[in-house]
């Protein structure tokens, strides 16, 4: 699975010797948030990365989801290059193929439970087609009665379920978590790991998600190590 | 912490230079309406009294008919009155210079030609060598004019210059020049001078005159003098000082600088909107600062004073770009404004702007003030925050949100109590209609949060399209509400005004086709000009009478007469006799035939609306003017509907007229055709025999349009100030949209994040602006419709006393709301694109 050589049709996600470099305030002293990273994660396996503070995480998720693009090297979705693509390309893909969940979970407040969950259906321009399944996905997450509601009017758990459901609602090819229970309790924040896993695999989804948390980590088919932007794939850290 | 003041300050400019020269922009278009209407307003008032301290300047006092002129006889015995050193007797007339250059009516040429007694002691500021008293005397048209005029015209001494005085054609010889704008900066380059002898002939009533100055001998006590004047020369006659005179102008010219005053005061208090919604945004984006600074020990004091030092500085840029763009319109608008105080009052037109430093002051005081005022509610707000909650996230959308229905309630308490106001007992003050329409301006902002969320709260959204950026601008009350309500009082105040303008047009097209009825009209072309003399000459009369194909002829007589109270009036003699006279003067109190009939044989009059309201003259009452005889007292038949600017007037028939006041002048005539004669052609004939230049000779279609033409000229100025508003306002909406793409740059990232398009995003902003132009319509829509029926019904009423018919202007409506919704869409254009590059990197950007 480590240093794939070429990509494959059938992995999820791949880096292939992927940098990203930032330019600072101090002329010839850039940042690297990202050292040569070289992975694939087949379809259906769960991945779990940690990292402390600043280590390069939240850069790689966004790389991973064509938010961003790398300085160098290339990231792959379905073996296509992202780096290839044009903006409205990685859009699309991003609209269609990859699904996000994050740590503020950044519902909007002006919509209701059931419309920050139709949202990207929305914006992929099939709202109508999308309510039975924002429905099913809010049952399947004990939502359904709250549909109707304010999301303010949500607990954080429930706002992260929300956020779930919104993430999964174009049925993605990838989900990428960026530290999802981060601003829950433990308890809480158990509770929601046990839902994500659970609804990846029922939804057949690629799950790539950032933990601070080795307990959280350990739910994860594989267990990675990110430090200074150099990740490490090797499972023992764990 | 000056130099904190200095380096936040410059970081905060550099951190939003689009908002920051927005709103600059907003108070410099406020600064420039208010500065442009004074300097207007200031400017109508100086040509009248510039050209009275040049014609004038060094006279105590003046004596001016109650009558139509003065008999020369009186000068021995004002001389002879114990206090006066010298009488300088006057003759003035207006006079059109007849050249194929000035024929048509949009460049004529009006003169005010000065007949003065060069054997008093008249010090006029001759240029060059001093004029030659023999050629002034002796030479026939002899005439000294000014050199700017002079200038412009290309005439110089020995030249001869052709004028219409009334409808005779006079030869007039530049005989020296007189710069008497040395005296008086501001008096009319237009002022020609020439022997009263020779004006009394031109005027073609020797041995009278239009005033006599005079010049009180050293020591001598005004008032006595002037109460000794009145005793000594009767009733006929008004003894005024300069400042009485220029008090009276002001008067008469009150409600068209009042209203246009409060039309640029409402341009300000748009502006205000937008400093108060950039203050309370950027505030709300730097808590955090405050927080730490008031964390650091700086007192609330201190911060309030860095926020409103910023503002003043704000302030002080907008009054920088301001009072030069005020100055410009000012510059290129005063001639609209001219044409107006002609038409309207005949008045001086102004020759020229000059501003005092004393106005510029103001102008500034008023735009640092007003930036101040407008940003004082957040600073304070801010000011007052304990570090703990400055340092914590809190969001305005939500408090807004919370306030909609108590600001909405307090709205409908402003609106309610000035109604309720109004009807108890206010409408007796004159100034009421103001006051209601203040409380509309202020009511309408305040219901507007509440209104956007009544309006997107129960939208049904489907999709990423314009339901949801309605939505949205819903969810975002703190910005959208300042934006909507900005527009909805520009929005108000463009439809106001319209549905005002359209009805008063539209009631005077119908007035005009029911009064207009003759076929033709004539009347000397000076009559256009300023002033009230231009006769006809009689001879012409009775040409124009002869004619073939005239069935019947109309004469009119119009001059200013007074009331025993000495209120000036016009008094308007035709031929109530012709079977037409009935159909020419619509009634609004009386019966037509009993009214006219009385007019006619009895001596009755009609009086005008304006003045029937002013004076509280109705039917059954008697109106009392002075006549060449002393007071008389003219019962009333009936009421008359007019649009007159100056206070009304009095009709009677032309022979009540000639016998009280000894006066059988002409100022117009019209022509009755008979049946089957085109209007058009018989003026082609006329223009063809006649001396046609002295002559404004109009078709009834021409005049028609003419006086329509006229009733556009008038409005125009409004059409200005309407703009800088609606301009304003539309600077509020790009602001707010700035704000919003500032503001909400984790939202925009999410959707970015989601699988939205810039596109999409770009959309998305468009259908913001699209929403706020969309509920400014229909809240200033609104106002717009109650604050017209005030325009109309309470301050038309209270100030002219015209009655108009309220008109819906459905394509003018049609017209202002599409282009309501372009600007409104042009405005967000930047701010969607500037929305459009975020990036969906900015996720983890906390929203304010």
């Amino acid at each position: 699975m480590n240093a794939p050589t070429a990509a494959k049709i059938d992995d999820a996600l791949q880096f292939e010797g992927v940098s990203k470099v930032y330019d600072t305030d101090v002329p010839g002293a850039p940042r690297h948030a990202l050292r040569d990273a070289t992975f694939r994660v087949p379809a259906g396996r769960r991945v779990a990365i940690v990292g402390r503070s600043g280590s390069g995480k939240s850069t790689l998720l966004h790389l991973a989801a064509g938010i961003d693009i790398p300085t160098g090297g290339h990231v792959r979705i379905g073996g296509r290059d992202l780096g290839a693509m044009s903006e409205s390309e990685r859009t699309r893909v991003r609209r269609h193929e990859v699904g996000l969940v994050f740590q503020f979970f950044h519902l909007l407040p002006h919509l209701s439970v059931r419309d920050n969950v139709l949202l990207p259906a929305w914006i992929a321009g099939n709202g109508t087609g999308a309510n039975d399944r924002a429905a099913d996905l809010l049952a399947r997450v004990g939502l359904a009665d709250r549909a109707g509601d304010p999301v303010q009017h949500l607990s954080g758990g429930e706002m992260q379920r929300v956020a779930i459901c919104r993430a999964l609602l174009q049925k993605p090819r990838l989900l990428l978590a960026d530290e999802p229970t981060g601003n829950l309790d433990d308890a809480i924040g158990t509770a929601v790991m046990d839902l994500l896993m659970t609804m990846a695999e029922d939804e057949n989804t690629t799950l790539v998600y950032v933990t601070h948390s080795r307990d959280f980590a350990r739910l994860a088919d594989e267990v990675w190590e990110i430090h200074s932007g150099s990740i490490d794939l090797d499972p023992t850290v764990v | 912490m000056l130099r904190f003041f200095g380096r936040s300050l410059a970081a905060h400019v550099r951190g939003g230079r689009s908002l920051f020269a927005l709103t600059v922009f907003g108070v410099a278009l406020g600064v420039a309406a208010v500065l442009a209407i004074q300097i207007i307003n200031r400017s109508s008032l100086a040509a009248f009294e510039g050209s009275m301290q040049a014609v004038s300047g060094e006279a105590d006092l003046t004596i001016l008919g109650r009558t139509p002129s003065l008999a020369d006889s009186l000068l021995p015995v004002v001389l002879g009155r114990p206090g006066v050193a010298a009488a300088l007797p006057l003759v003035r007339l207006p006079a059109a210079v007849a050249s194929k250059a000035h024929a048509s009516r949009a460049n004529a040429l009006f003169l005010d030609i000065i007949g003065v007694d060069f054997f008093t002691p008249v010090r006029l500021p001759w240029q060059g060598a001093p004029g030659d008293l023999a050629a002034a005397l002796g030479q026939r048209g002899w005439a000294a004019f000014t050199p700017t005029l002079a200038q412009q015209q290309g005439w110089t001494v020995g030249d001869s210059v052709r004028v219409w005085v009334g409808s005779r054609e006079v030869c007039l010889v530049v005989g020296a020049l007189i710069d008497f704008q040395s005296l008086s900066p501001l008096a009319s380059s237009k002022l020609v001078v020439v022997d009263i002898a020779q004006a009394q002939v031109l005027l073609g009533r020797p041995g009278f005159v239009n005033q006599i100055d005079v010049v009180l001998a050293e020591g001598a006590d005004r008032e006595r003098v002037a109460a000794d004047l009145i005793t000594q020369l009767g009733a006929g006659v008004r003894v005024v000082t300069p400042q009485q005179r220029s008090t009276q102008t002001a008067g008469l010219l009150a409600a068209f600088r009042l209203n246009l005053t409060a039309l640029s005061l409402i341009s300000l208090f748009v502006g205000l909107f937008l400093v108060y919604a950039a203050t309370q945004a950027s505030l709300v984006r730097r808590r955090a600062e405050f927080g730490t600074l008031r964390s650091l020990g700086a007192s609330r004091g201190q911060v309030l004073a860095l926020i409103l030092g910023e503002v003043s500085v704000l302030g002080l840029l907008g009054v920088a770009l301001g009072l030069p763009l005020g100055y410009w319109s000012a510059r290129a608008n005063v001639d609209v404004v001219s044409i107006a105080l002609t038409n309207l009052y005949l008045l001086d037109e102004i020759a020229a702007v000059r501003v005092p430093l004393s106005l510029y002051a103001q102008a500034a005081a008023i735009g640092i003030g007003g930036a101040v005022l407008g940003a004082l509610i957040p600073a304070l707000d801010m000011s007052r925050r304990d570090p703990r909650a400055l340092l914590s996230a809190f969001t305005m959308h939500e408090r807004i949100d919370a306030l909609a229905p108590r600001l909405a309630q307090l709205g409908i308490g402003i609106l309610g109590l000035s109604g309720l106001w109004f009807v108890a007992g206010g409408q007796r003050w004159q100034h009421a209609g103001f006051v209601l329409a203040v409380a509309l301006l202020a009511g309408l902002p305040l219901l507007t949060p509440w209104t956007i969320r009544r309006l997107t709260g129960p939208l049904r959204v489907n999709g990423f399209g314009l339901g949801y950026s309605l939505k949205s601008l819903g969810a975002r009350l703190q910005s959208s509400a300042f934006a909507v309500a900005a527009l909805a009082v520009a929005v108000s105040m463009l439809v106001g005004i319209s549905i005002m303008v359209d009805s008063f047009r539209d009631t005077l097209e119908v007035w005009i086709q029911t009064t207009v009825q003759a076929d033709i009209y004539v009347s000397p072309a000076a009559w256009r000009g300023p002033g009230e003399e231009g006769y006809l000459d009689r001879d012409l009369a009775r040409q124009l009478a002869a004619w073939p194909g005239v069935l019947a002829v109309d004469r009119l007589r119009s001059f200013a007469a007074y009331t025993e109270q000495d209120e000036r009036l016009m008094l308007v003699g035709v031929d109530v006799g012709l079977p037409v006279a009935s159909q020419r003067f619509s009634l609004l109190l009386g019966d037509p035939a009993t009214a006219f009939q009385r007019v006619h044989e009895e001596g009755f009059v009609l009086v005008g609306e304006t003045l029937a309201r002013r004076k509280n003259l109705w039917v059954g009452d008697e109106v009392r003017l002075y006549t060449p005889a002393g007071i008389r007292a003219f019962p009333i038949a009936g009421v008359y509907y007019d649009y007159d600017a100056r206070g009304g007037g009095v009709l009677m028939d032309l022979r009540t007229l000639s016998a009280h006041w000894q006066d059988d002048a002409l100022n117009g005539i019209a022509l009755y055709l008979q049946p089957g004669l085109d209007a058009d052609v018989v003026v082609d004939q006329l223009r063809a025999a006649l001396p046609v230049e002295a002559l404004d000779l109009l078709s009834n279609r021409r005049l028609r349009t003419e006086a329509i033409n006229i009733f556009d000229q008038t409005f125009a100025v409004t059409r200005l100030l309407q703009g800088i508003s609606l301009l304003i306002a539309v600077c509020g909406v790009a602001l707010m949209l700035l704000v919003m793409a500032r503001e909400q740059v984790s939202e925009l990232a999410l959707y970015r994040a989601l699988g939205s398009t810039r596109r999409q995003i770009f959309g998305l902003f468009v259908g913001k602006g699209l929403g706020m132009g969309g509920l400014g319509l229909v809240l200033g829509g609104a106002g717009g419709v109650i604050l017209a029926l005030i325009l109309i019904f309470v301050i038309n009423r209270a100030y002219f006393g015209w009655t108009i018919q309220l008109h819906w202007p459905w394509w003018s409506f049609g017209e202002q709301a599409l282009t309501i919704l372009a600007t409104s869409v042009a405005a967000s254009l930047y701010p969607a694109w500037k929305a459009s590059r975020t990036p969906a990197t900015e996720l983890g950007r906390e929203d304010s």
